[in-house]
């Protein structure tokens, strides 16, 4: 008798913990009225943005200035503007927002971005690589310059896993006494393809750089340091020296490039100094579908120094020079190929 | 979907117990087993660290059980694994997909309180440890995918109430924890490379509850067939919070070994 009324007792209690429960256990659906997506990301960013205190934002006046603008917004192309609006002024390119599918990105543009274009890629591919060759996959340009130089092109480090196609390019360039990496105008991609192709011209591992992640809800919650590292990688590695060319729009990736070469014992760093993006973003959504990034660490120097918003110095300074591109050279090449040479 | 799915599990619990209850027989017990069992699993979550937006989805998820029973205690083992698919429930404007991968270990003592020759109710304690690891594919321009990790340790009461039923065994369990430890990266997997911060938590942070209901055929038998319907919520209170909620069903086999108990 004791376990029937157990039996029943059980069963009563399982089903109202069950039957009653269902959506209330997980809560409801977020809401997308506009009031709730503007707090939504301004927490989010709250929550996990890495440069509230070294840019001396008050991210609190921000939404009690944008709030609101946006609840007033009288559409949504509208609201996404104000939105951008409150984003920009973190003054990061890392940080987007793209409220309608691809094609609709919304991102801070730097002063860098809308000056006249320093590279020209059909130059230095008529006048000085006339032979240059493409991989297989496409993402890189490469052939001999004067004086038994080789020269490859990376414009950008978007996509996954086709590092080794720098190996083809080392493969058909056997006879290089040197090597020309031109970064210029590269506003990154993948981390750890830069990474890896800096790997083809590393003697040994090298610390190039360190990290600090966000790890916390206040502004200042950060891990330690955490070292990044460059590795030898690739069948075949270049042993001779190298020059790295920059420029003023390399971001991110590109930056992280840069930085491992240049911890390399062999490498030059010829050009411009670099756009200075370095956060390292997350992808985050709104309950409405709307996604948008989050920078989320602060990267420094060997020296543990940041370059967010300042930018890497080459070694040697050759600055935008439209004249001479005009004249059908390339100032940063030609001075590439000097420094190649001699060394 | 999620109260569709719990109803008629409720329902059959209901029922099963009932029935049990009403008819049970006595049919001897092996000391020890070992149950290999797999099934589908539908849930509901949301996990805050990769997204406000609520997900429901079904799954395939393998359970093996070792038990043994003593003088006094009756002990059980346990592995489990999961892979389960979720949708976006949310008025985004194209459906966003996640992918579940959980593991867990679980190690169940129970003693009788109420021993009889047909019935047991017994008591005891489980510590769980599960992890899961959550890829995330966002809708933005590119179609990144994220991966959230997170672990729990946990011990809490468990109670399992086991009883003849005709030409089989009836068991129900059920276990919630009471503290335990966390391991929840505030960020995605690629992120966070930090050493694991351990955080300490109680019911205060984490409410969770398992249930399940399982018939057993063949008591007497080396050999038998094993059904189970099982109920959980999780809940866990951060900065960023997570909760769940499932329910399942599972076939499985069980094999019997040492000497049967009278």
């Amino acid at each position: 008798m004791t376990i029937r009324r157990l039996a029943l007792a059980a069963g009563v209690a399982l089903s109202v913990l069950c039957a009653g429960c269902g959506a209330d256990l997980v809560g409801a659906p977020p809401a997308t009225d506009r009031a709730s997506l503007f707090d939504e990301l301004w927490k989010q960013f709250d929550l996990h943005y890495s440069f509230f205190e070294l840019k001396r934002i008050d991210w609190g006046a921000m939404r009690a200035r944008y709030r609101p603008a946006a609840l007033a917004a009288p559409n949504d192309r509208a609201f996404a503007t104000v939105l951008a609006s409150m984003l920009a002024e973190l003054r990061d390119v890392h940080v987007t927002l793209t409220p309608f599918g691809p094609g609709s990105t919304m991102r801070y543009r730097t002063p860098f971005d809308t000056l006249a274009s320093d590279l020209s890629e059909t130059l230095i591919f008529s006048a000085y690589v006339p032979n240059a060759a493409a991989t297989s996959g496409g993402h890189l340009r490469f052939g001999m310059l004067a004086n038994g130089v080789g020269y490859i092109r990376i414009p950008s480090f978007e996509g996954n896993d086709w590092a080794g196609e720098v190996d083809e390019a080392l493969d058909q360039m056997p006879g290089a006494s040197a090597m020309v990496i031109d970064v210029r105008a590269n506003g990154g991609g993948s981390r750890l393809v830069a990474r890896d192709i800096a790997g083809r011209f590393a003697d040994r591992p090298h610390t190039f750089g360190y990290l600090r992640y966000r790890n916390g809800p206040g502004h200042g919650d950060f891990t330690d340091l955490v070292p990044e590292t460059v590795e030898p990688r690739g069948a075949r590695r270049f042993s001779g020296p190298v020059v790295v060319l920059t420029s003023r729009r390399d971001y991110s990736s590109a930056e992280d490039f840069v930085l491992a070469m240049r911890a390399l014992p062999r490498t030059t760093v010829v050009g411009d100094t670099t756009g200075g993006a370095s956060g390292g973003p997350i992808v985050r959504e709104l309950a409405n579908g709307w996604t948008y990034q989050i920078s989320q660490w602060i990267e420094y120097t060997p020296a543990k120094q940041i370059f967010e918003g300042i930018g890497l110095a080459p070694d040697v300074v050759v600055k935008p020079d439209v004249r001479s591109i005009a004249a059908k050279r390339d100032a940063v090449v030609d001075r590439a190929v000097a420094l190649a040479t001699v060394r | 979907m999620f109260r569709g799915t719990i109803a008629p599990t409720t329902a059959w619990l209901c029922a099963l117990a009932v029935h049990a209850t009403a008819a049970q027989t006595g049919q001897a017990r092996f000391t020890t087993s070992l149950t290999a069992s797999a099934g589908v699993t539908f849930a509901q979550h949301t996990d805050q660290s990769a997204s406000p937006l609520l997900f429901a989805g079904s799954g395939f998820a393998e359970r093996l059980d070792y038990e043994r029973a003593g003088r006094r205690w009756t002990t059980t083992l346990g592995i489990s694994s999961l892979i389960r698919d979720d949708v976006s429930r949310a008025t985004a404007a194209a459906p966003v997909r996640e992918r579940s991968i959980q593991g867990g270990l679980a190690w169940t003592a129970v003693r009788p309180l109420i021993d009889r020759a047909r019935a047991t109710l017994a008591a005891g304690l489980t510590l769980d440890a599960r992890g899961t690891l959550l890829a995330h594919h966002y809708d933005d321009p590119a179609a990144t995918v994220s991966w959230f990790a997170s672990a729990f340790a946990t011990v809490g009461p468990a109670v399992r109430w086991r009883w003849m039923v005709p030409g089989g065994t009836a068991i129900l369990r059920a276990s919630a924890p009471l503290v335990g430890v966390a391991h929840r990266p505030y960020s995605d997997v690629r992120i966070e490379q930090a050493a694991p911060a351990l955080r300490l938590v109680t019911v205060s942070d984490l409410r969770a509850f398992d249930a399940s209901a399982a018939v057993e055929t063949a008591p007497a038998r080396p050999i038998g067939l094993r059904a189970e319907v099982n109920v959980g919520t999780f809940r866990y209170s951060d900065v960023q919070s997570m909760r769940a909620a499932s329910a399942g069903f599972s076939l499985g086999v069980v094999a019997r070994f040492g000497a049967p108990r009278p």
